[in-house]
C-alpha cells in the first residue's frame, strides 16, 4: 500500500499528524510518501492508494491551490475513477469546491470537484464541537476555522450533524463522501478520536485490522468524550 | 468632554482596583473594563511614560515582561507592568491606570505591557509603544490563535511604524515582521548538540517565504528556531546584533557578542528558551542606552519568575512545579524535553486540562497529537500520572509514542491523583501544569508535599 501525504510542511495544523502517525502503526508495511510544496504529486503518476491532505492556513490554501490547479482535470478524473482515495481533513475540504471567497470579496478559483464554495470571515474565528452521524457511527470532534462552506447536498454529503455545526453555522450537512473523496471539516486526528470510524476507514482502504493500536485507551478516551458531549450544560460553539 | 471622561475613568478604575484588592483578588482586569466603559479611547488619551515597551510572541512573553520589569527597576526606573495577570485589552488598560496618579498624570518612568499577540491589533495602534519585543511565533491554541500566518498578519498589520522592534533572528517566522520598521535582532549562535535538519514533530515555517523551497539550516535548535537560508533564492536569516555565544551552565556565565564586541554576563537559566529570553532583555537594555556595567548588575539581580518554575525539597525527594501552556504543543514539548533530559529517576504528573473548556465545553484533544510524547520514553521516568477528563487521550498518545503501559496511570480527579504518585525509587517528581490551572496545581502541590512529608 502506498500512502501520499500532501504538503505536510504546510498542511499539518491541529494534530493532523495524529492520523498519519496512527496509520503508520496500523499499516507497518505501507509506504508513506511525503510530497513537498514544489514536488509533483505522486498520485498523478498512479499507484497511490490513499492521498491525505489536511488543514492549513488561508495563505497556504492559496499556495497549495497554485500547485494543484495545473492538475485540476487529472484530479477530477481520479476523484471519480480508479483506486486512489482522497482523504481530506479540516479546511482542506474548501479546495475541492468551485472557489474560496476572500474577506474583500475577491475569489480564488479552486479545484471545482463539487458544486460548493467557501467564504472566509477572518478575523471572526468559528469554533464548534461536532457530533456527526455516519453509517450508524457517531463521530466526535471539533472544528475551528475562519470560513464556512455552502452548497453541500444530500447526494455528496459525508455526515449529518447531531450536535454542533456542519458546513456552515446553520447547516446540518457535514463533509463530502462521493466517489473517491472523503472530506470532513472535523479538525485533526479524526481516526484516533473515533475508533469505530478508524476500523471503517481501514476496511475502506482494503487494510482491515482486528485490533487498533492502543484500542483500549482510544475507546476509553472516546467514551469519556461521548459522556462529556451529552452534558446538559454543554455549549457547542 | 473627552478630558472629563478620561479623568472620571481614571478615578473610577482606581477605585474599582482598590475595592477588588480589598476583596483579596488581583484586580488586573476589571479596572480596565471600567475605564473603557467610561472612556472608550482611554489608551489614546492616557499620558505616556518616557519608555513604553510591549512584549508579545507565542512563548516566553510572560517571562520576558516580568524579568524586563525587574530589570528596568534595577536601572533605577519606576516601572509598572501587567505582570499580575491579564494581557488583553482590559489588562493593558489596567496597567495604564496603574501608571497614572489620581489626577491622571503619569507617575512612572516606564510601562511594560505583556501583550497577547492576537489582541495586539486592539492594543498596539493605541499604545504606540517605543519598543516591542517579539519573543517568537509558533503554533498555539487552535481556537484563539488559529495559526502563525494569522498571528503574524495581525502584528504585521497593526504594529505602528514608529515602534522599534526587537526580534528573534532565529525565529524564521517572527523575524520577518515589519521590514520597514527600525529593527534589531537577538539570537543564540551555534551550540553543541545543534541540529541541521528539522527533527521535531512540529516544524512550521521551515519553507522559504519567497519561493516555497525547503530552507537549509546552518543550525537548528528546536521546531523552526535556528539560522536558515534558502538554497534557491536570496532569502536568509538576519544576523543577530545581540548574539549569545557560550552558555556555561556550570559556571553560570553567558558570553555574548553585542555588535561584534564580546561581553560576559551571569546566566539566568541554562534552558535554551530562557537564553533567548535573556538575550531579548539584553537587546532592549542596550537599545535604550544602558551601560554594560548596569546590564551586568541587572543580570546579577533578576531571576526567572517563581510561578513558572519552582522546586521544593522534602528529605531526599524534590517536587518540581513546571508551568506549560495547555493546548500549546510547542510549549509542552519544550517542557517535556527539559524534564526528560534531567538525569534523576523521576515521576511525571500531567495536569494539562483547561478548566475553562471543562466548564461548559470539551477540550479539543487534537493538540495532544502534536506534543512530543516520545521525549518521555526514558528509563528514568518511572511513572507518568495523567489527570483530567482527557487523561485517556494523553494515554493513547503516550502509548503510541512507545511508552510502557505499566508505567502509566490515569486518575481523572486531580486531587485524588496525588494519592497515587509514585514516591519510591525516585528522586524528583515533576508536576507539569497548564498556566490556567495554577490554583488547582498549587492545591495539588500542597497535598503532595504533605504526602511526601509523611513518607520521609
Amino acid at each position: 500500500m502506498r500512502i501520499e501525504i500532501l504538503y505536510s510542511d504546510l498542511c499539518c495544523l491541529y494534530g493532523d499528524k495524529g492520523n498519519t502517525m496512527f496509520l503508520r502503526k496500523c499499516l507497518p508495511e505501507a509506504e508513506f510518501l511525503q510530497t513537498g510544496l514544489n514536488d509533483r504529486p505522486a498520485f498523478l503518476d498512479g499507484d497511490v492508494d490513499l492521498v491525505y491532505l489536511c488543514s492549513m492556513s488561508e495563505q497556504s490554501q492559496e499556495l497549495v491551490l497554485s500547485r494543484l490547479m495545473p492538475h485540476k482535470d487529472a484530479i477530477a478524473k481520479l476523484a471519480k475513477e480508479g483506486k486512489t482515495l482522497f482523504f481530506v481533513v479540516g479546511n482542506a475540504m474548501e479546495l475541492l469546491g468551485k472557489y474560496i471567497q476572500r474577506e474583500d470579496g475577491s475569489k480564488v478559483e479552486a479545484l471545482g470537484l463539487f458544486d460548493t464554495h467557501a467564504i472566509r470571515q477572518t478575523p471572526n474565528r468559528f469554533n464548534s464541537l461536532m457530533k456527526i452521524s455516519f453509517e450508524g457511527m457517531t463521530l466526535l470532534g471539533y472544528t475551528s476555522r475562519f470560513s464556512h462552506t455552502y452548497g453541500l447536498t444530500e447526494d455528496i454529503v459525508f455526515g449529518h450533524v447531531e450536535a454542533g455545526s456542519g458546513e456552515n453555522a446553520e447547516s446540518k450537512l457535514e463533509g463530502i463522501y462521493s466517489g473517491n473523496v472523503l472530506a470532513t471539516y472535523l479538525s485533526g486526528p479524526v481516526l484516533v478520536a473515533n475508533p469505530d470510524f478508524a476500523h471503517w476507514f481501514l476496511k475502506k482502504i482494503g487494510a482491515p485490522v482486528e485490533q487498533l493500536p492502543c484500542e483500549d485507551a482510544l475507546r476509553l478516551a472516546y467514551d469519556q468524550r461521548l459522556k462529556d458531549f451529552t452534558r446538559d450544560d454543554l455549549e457547542m460553539a | 468632554m473627552a478630558k472629563i471622561r478620561f479623568h472620571l475613568a481614571v478615578i473610577a478604575a482606581k477605585l474599582t482596583g482598590k475595592l477588588i484588592r480589598l476583596l483579596g483578588r488581583k484586580g488586573s482586569h476589571n479596572p480596565g473594563v471600567v475605564a473603557l466603559k467610561i472612556c472608550p479611547n482611554f489608551m489614546d488619551l492616557a499620558p505616556r511614560a518616557k519608555l513604553v515597551v510591549c512584549v508579545t510572541g507565542t512563548n516566553g512573553k510572560t517571562t520576558v515582561s516580568n524579568m524586563l520589569s525587574d530589570a528596568l527597576e534595577v536601572t533605577g526606573r519606576k516601572v509598572v507592568s501587567n505582570r499580575a495577570g491579564s494581557n488583553i485589552v482590559p489588562g493593558c488598560v489596567t496597567n495604564l491606570v496603574n501608571s497614572l496618579t489620581w489626577t491622571g498624570k503619569c507617575a512612572v518612568d516606564a510601562t511594560v505591557f505583556e501583550t497577547d499577540e492576537r489582541a495586539s491589533r486592539l492594543i498596539l495602534p493605541h499604545l504606540k509603544p517605543d519598543y516591542m519585543i517579539v519573543t517568537n511565533l509558533s503554533r498555539d491554541t487552535l481556537k484563539r490563535n488559529a495559526h502563525t500566518d494569522y498571528i503574524f498578519s495581525v502584528i504585521n498589520t497593526y504594529c505602528p511604524e514608529t515602534t522599534k522592534l526587537i526580534l528573534n533572528a532565529d525565529c524564521t517566522c517572527s523575524s520577518q515582521l515589519r521590514p520597514g520598521n527600525d529593527r534589531v535582532f537577538f539570537g543564540v549562535g551555534p551550540q553543541p548538540g545543534d541540529h541541521t535538519e528539522p527533527y521535531n514533530l512540529i516544524a512550521d515555517n521551515t519553507l522559504c517565504p519567497k519561493c516555497g523551497s525547503k530552507m537549509r539550516y546552518e543550525y537548528l535548535r528546536y521546531n523552526h528556531i535556528g539560522k536558515a537560508a534558502c538554497p534557491n533564492c536570496d532569502h536568509k536569516s538576519y544576523d543577530a546584533k545581540y548574539l549569545a555565544k557560550t552558555i556555561d551552565g556550570a559556571a553560570g556565565k553567558l558570553a555574548v557578542s553585542v555588535d561584534g564586541k564580546a561581553a560576559e554576563y551571569k546566566l539566568i537559566s541554562e534552558m535554551m528558551h530562557n537564553v533567548y529570553n535573556q538575550m531579548a532583555i539584553l537587546a532592549l537594555l542596550d537599545s535604550i542606552g544602558t551601560a554594560p556595567e548596569m546590564i551586568a548588575r541587572v543580570f546579577d539581580t533578576i531571576h526567572l519568575p517563581d510561578i513558572r518554575f519552582n522546586e521544593t525539597k522534602v528529605g531526599n525527594l524534590s517536587l518540581v512545579m513546571s508551568m506549560g501552556k495547555g493546548q500549546n504543543s510547542v510549549s509542552v514539548s519544550r517542557n517535556f524535553d527539559f524534564v526528560a533530559n534531567e538525569p534523576e529517576e523521576k515521576t511525571v504528573i500531567l495536569d494539562m486540562d483547561d478548566p475553562f473548556d471543562r466548564r461548559k465545553s470539551v477540550e479539543y484533544m487534537g493538540w495532544i497529537w502534536d506534543v512530543e510524547y516520545e521525549q518521555l520514553c526514558r528509563d528514568n521516568i518511572r511513572q507518568v500520572l495523567i489527570t483530567g477528563p482527557r487523561c485517556y487521550d494523553h494515554k493513547a498518545r503516550l502509548l503510541l509514542a512507545g511508552f510502557p503501559e505499566e508505567k502509566i496511570l490515569c486518575v481523572m480527579d486531580e486531587m485524588e491523583a496525588m494519592d497515587h504518585v509514585l514516591l519510591q525509587g525516585v528522586e524528583k517528581i515533576y508536576l507539569i501544569f497548564d498556566c490556567t490551572t495554577l490554583d488547582l496545581a498549587n492545591k495539588m502541590k500542597a497535598k503532595l508535599l504533605g504526602i511526601m512529608e509523611g513518607a520521609k
